[in-house]
């Protein structure tokens, strides 16, 4: 996915949260030396062609500068339209800022972004937590990835080191024990991951030497609910985009799937990888993995 | 920059509604004790409130002044960048003689200085600039430029070094060199303004004396005015507090205009207007510039906002 070949679909609705994603996708490009389309769905009954098509020529107006760059305008439902671009295009990275926070509570709001991570099997790139008129903060060289469970797969975990390799970004892993509590008997009828701090911490080690060799690496665990723990371990390594495994960061609701209330607060970028089979990936990591399942 | 009438609450509900709501809880409290549990001991009515209210006012209007005050400054330091710039153009293209390697100097002059406003765009809001000097400069500019952490000010030696050149094979005399230089040290000096707006805050005391004693005010008002209004007393504080925290974070929020918000100084308009200057001035000049065709237009505000 980090290549040149790589296609970064940054889909817009002009809101504040994507005017302040720019800085990131600009460093996207910048990083990637790849194609940029900026991706616009309006509603033909609210809004006509071409005033549907100045907005989308008006916002990130610098991309028009970039080396490949272009702009696609389609009309209809905002989830159809962009799953069916993404659909066409290969070896593509959605970005999908989240909607502006307006502070209300929205019971009935359906999240697009965990709908699009349900349908599309490709990266999404978007942000936990933007305020509008707040400045997205903008740090470099760390990056985090979360390990939570081995059934997981490693496609992330292997992603995100050819990346800090890349980029000669520090990787951080992150990895969060459940709290010991009356669940903990049937946590491992549900995962194979660790309960210990000693089992965990062998574990991260194992899989951190079976990866891409990057500049450096720091293995990170903590205790206590993934909610309260994720954003401190961000503060505390200081990096500005974690990369997870898809299926973690979306959880189920009553109107459909939604963002994981856990990465909802975090204010970095997040990076969701799906899983893939576990045969294309690294047999030694695969081994390490595999041995604590076993 | 807002360009629309008419600001949506959302602009300031997100950051308000928190006080507001802890505000109205304690307005209602305050209503139920006085009024319907007849504990009337809880009613300041003597508080001077009004005289309270001017004190504050005037504080929050220093601030606002302040406020307002850089975002202008802001302002003014982009549109002399783009009255400079279109001079410093017209002096490339018209000063410096054909002979030798006069055409390509100035034309690497002329990129340069579309480059530039791009550049410090990207360098006040923190957004990496590579992306577009690739486009403008080349990929082997740009890739130069990578080994400068302040990208702007490293254009200008550049240009500084173009015309030295420019100078030494007799291209330019002293007097027209001088005069092209002393616009460039304007270009130095409105970066150096810029930055000096991004980096140097609103002092602290500006900024959070009026916000306490704007929370000061607002859990005292209804002390105050229960006695009169009873159980309109929450309606009533909750409006005029509204107000006051309202005014609060706007005047906050214009303090600073190189963040990437819709307060901003419309920088990419702005740099796109000097770039179709400069491209336009380089087409039609008597002795026309090869420059690689883009099509560009004027940034249009996207729902009210110019960017």
């Amino acid at each position: 996915m980090f290549d040149q070949n790589c296609h970064l679909i940054f889909a817009t609705n002009f809101s504040d949260a994507c005017h302040a994603a720019i800085p990131a996708v600009a460093r996207w490009v910048d990083q990637l030396h790849c194609r940029l389309t900026i991706l616009h769905v309006y509603d033909p009954e609210k809004l006509l062609y071409r005033d549907a098509e100045r907005l989308l020529n008006s916002f990130f107006a610098e991309a028009n500068n970039y080396p490949a760059c272009d702009r696609v305008l389609i009309s209809g439902d905002a989830a159809e339209g962009i799953a069916a671009y993404c659909r066409k295009q290969s070896n593509a990275l959605l970005l999908l800022p989240p909607t502006d926070q307006a502070g209300l509570p929205r019971p009935w709001h359906k999240s697009l972004r965990a709908q699009m991570l349900k349908r599309l099997d490709i990266p999404v790139w978007t942000l936990g937590r933007t305020m509008v008129g707040s400045p997205m903060p903008l740090a470099a060289g760390h990056l985090a990835v979360l390990m939570r469970t081995p059934e997981e797969g490693t496609a992330h975990l292997r992603q995100a080191a050819r990346y800090a390799a890349r980029t000669g970004a520090t990787l951080h892993l992150l990895h969060v024990l459940p709290e010991i509590d009356e669940r903990t008997l049937t946590h491992t009828i549900d995962s194979g991951a660790p309960l210990g701090l000693e089992t965990a911490t062998h574990w991260m080690n194992e899989m951190a030497e079976c990866l891409e060799p990057v500049e450096r690496l720091q293995v990170h665990i903590e205790r206590g609910s993934l909610r309260k723990q994720l954003p401190e371990l961000m503060h505390r390594t200081g990096a500005d985009l974690l990369i997870a495994n898809r299926e973690s960061f979306v959880a189920p609701g009553w109107l459909g799937p939604s963002i994981s209330r856990a990465f909802r607060s975090l204010r970095t970028g997040i990076l969701a990888i799906p899983h893939t089979p576990a045969s294309s990936s690294n047999p030694d990591l695969q081994r390490a993995v595999s041995a604590v399942i076993s | 920059m807002i360009v629309t009438d008419r600001i949506p609450l959302k602009r300031i509900w997100p950051f308000a509604w928190k006080r507001l709501l802890v505000l109205l809880i304690f307005d209602c409290t305050v209503a139920v004790i006085y009024s319907v549990l007849g504990y009337h001991k809880i009613s300041l009515n003597g508080l001077p409130v009004a005289p309270l209210a001017s004190a504050l006012t005037i504080f929050l209007a220093f601030r606002t002044n302040a406020a307002y005050g850089r975002w202008w400054e802001a302002r003014q330091l982009w549109g002399s960048l783009v009255n400079t710039s279109r001079a410093l153009a017209r002096q490339f293209l018209t000063m410096i003689d054909d002979d030798g390697e006069g055409e390509t100097l100035r034309r690497n002059l002329m990129l340069h200085m579309i480059a530039f406003p791009h550049a410090l765009r990207c360098h006040l809001r923190k957004q990496t600039p590579f992306p577009e000097l690739e486009t403008v400069l080349g990929k082997e500019q740009a890739a130069h430029l990578r080994g400068y952490n302040n990208v702007p000010a490293a254009l200008l030696v550049h240009m500084g070094n173009l015309l030295r050149r420019a100078k030494q094979l007799d291209l330019v005399d002293s007097y027209r060199w001088v005069a092209m230089d002393e616009n460039m040290t304007t270009l130095a000096n409105i970066q150096g303004a810029c930055e000096r707006i991004k980096n140097t805050p609103l002092p602290r005391q500006f900024d959070y004396l009026p916000r306490i004693l704007v929370d000061v005010f607002c859990w005292l008002l209804p002390l105050a005015i229960v006695d009169d209004l009873g159980l309109m007393t929450p309606i009533a504080s909750t409006l005029i507090s509204f107000t006051f925290i309202a005014a609060d974070l706007m005047s906050r929020e214009i303090a600073n205009p190189f963040e990437n918000t819709i307060h901003d100084t419309p920088m990419t308009a702005l740099s796109r207007t000097i770039e179709l200057n400069l491209r336009e001035q380089m087409r039609l000049d008597e002795r026309p510039l090869q420059a690689p065709s883009r099509s560009l237009g004027d940034v249009q505000p996207v729902e009210g906002f110019v960017f």
